[in-house]
């Protein structure tokens, strides 16, 4: 630690947010770099399990060793250029202005992350598919990683092992971007435009780089962001669970429709008079609309497609009756 | 090792996320001896951004920065 100039950063307020640009839901994240301000490389990185499900000593320091290794190649003026990003400052933001700036309150990372989605919204150019849904989680894709090994494949399965990838893999580059550390994969994956079919990786294996093809699969994007605080994101206070093709069929519904099973009721629909589902209830309809291309549930149609706040009408199927029940959705109180 | 060992410890005191807090802050993580003579346990943050890059272009060091929620 002591051949790095060490800085940190609990407060937000004078940042470059353009340039220190990351999954503003990680409690910790590091950015090792140089004087010009040219990122080496990143560490942290988190899922929906634990804050720190992706952090070790271990890959820690396989990544200051490597930050070093980077800096050296910059004296010796080896390293490329990478483009810096535009600019972008906390204060350009009047939301965070009005609810921080303002009112003396820390610029807190998540604020800025929701805040930045919320004027999104607000101009009618929020991306929920990229932006709500942040930070996919590779497992989906079968890439299971050696955390304290870094960027050292586990185990492969689905997807990342029908494109080829081997337990002992070292992944070196995403669609052609060399990557050194979890974060820097997670970061540069997040990326993927989430109309994707395939993305490209490299791989090192026995000394020589193996590029992959992995297929995604329907819904890749999709992650469990129930830890994120986000306000854009409607509360409906309920899951639940796509329906397969078979019960479709027995209950005569579409099977390219996203008719699920309501699988858990928030304590939270009763008290903010939401609904009246209950668990086991079939939703098949909201607002008359029964497919969606991204949608496989009534619970993701609603979140993809409803705005916070939104009330809507659900097409509900109970103990064989069908009938139809209003929903109202909230957005997350704290920060109305 | 024996500053890994110490991690360790800690670890067994606190949570792994602490732990992972507690080696960054304290501990040097290399074999090979600090730039200059300093305690071992003691790290030299800077908590201005602008000053850390002035320190960085001074010494030519790479800058190790931290965004950490105290919320």
């Amino acid at each position: 630690m002591t051949q790095y100039v060490c800085v940190r950063i609990p407060r937000m307020d004078n940042i470059d947010v353009g340039l220190f640009d990351y999954d503003r839901y990680n409690t910790l994240y590091f950015f090792l770099m140089n004087a010009d301000e040219q990122i080496y490389t990143r560490y942290g990185g988190r899922d929906s399990t634990s804050q720190d499900s992706h952090l070790s000593l271990d890959s820690l320091e396989l990544a200051l060793k490597k930050g070093l290794e980077l800096h050296e190649d910059y004296k010796a003026g080896k390293l490329e250029q990478t483009p810096r990003p535009k600019p972008m400052f906390p204060r350009e933001n009047p939301l965070l202005v009005e609810r921080t700036f303002a009112r003396n309150v820390c610029v807190e990372c998540h604020l800025i992350g929701d805040f930045q989605l919320q004027l999104r919204e607000q101009e009618g150019k929020l991306d929920k598919l990229s932006e709500m849904f942040g930070s996919p989680n590779l497992k989906t894709i079968g890439i299971n990683l050696d955390i304290p090994k870094g960027l050292v494949i586990k185990d492969a399965q689905g997807p990342a092992q029908a494109a080829g990838m081997k337990a002992g893999d070292t992944i070196a580059k995403i669609e052609k971007t060399p990557v050194w550390t979890f974060a820097d994969l997670q970061y540069r994956y997040d990326k993927v435009p989430r109309d994707s079919k395939q993305v490209q990786l490299t791989v090192q294996r026995d000394g020589s780089p193996v590029d992959l093809t992995i297929a995604l699969p329907p819904r890749w994007w999709l992650t469990d962001i129930r830890y994120r605080q986000l306000t854009v994101d409607p509360r409906a206070y309920f899951e639940s669970r796509p329906l397969t093709d078979d019960e479709k069929k027995q209950n005569d519904l579409p099977v390219d429709g996203f008719a699920s099973r309501v699988s858990h009721v928030d304590g939270f629909a009763q008290t903010m008079k939401s609904h009246d589902l209950r668990v086991g209830d079939i939703i098949f309809g909201v607002d008359g609309v029964q497919r969606d291309e991204h949608a496989n549930t009534a619970e993701l149609y609603i979140r993809l497609r409803k705005t916070a706040g939104d009330s809507v009408t659900v097409d509900v199927l109970r103990d064989g009756k069908r009938f139809q029940m209003p929903v109202k959705t909230f957005r997350m109180s704290y920060r109305k | 090792m024996v500053q890994l060992a110490r991690c360790f410890t800690i670890m067994c005191m606190h949570t792994r996320f602490a732990f992972l807090l507690a080696a960054i802050l304290g501990l040097s993580l290399f074999s090979s001896a600090p730039a200059r003579a300093q305690d071992e346990d003691t790290i030299d943050w800077f908590d201005n951004y602008e000053k850390a890059v002035q320190e960085a272009k001074r010494t030519n060091k790479p800058i190790f920065l931290e965004f950490r929620c105290e919320a």
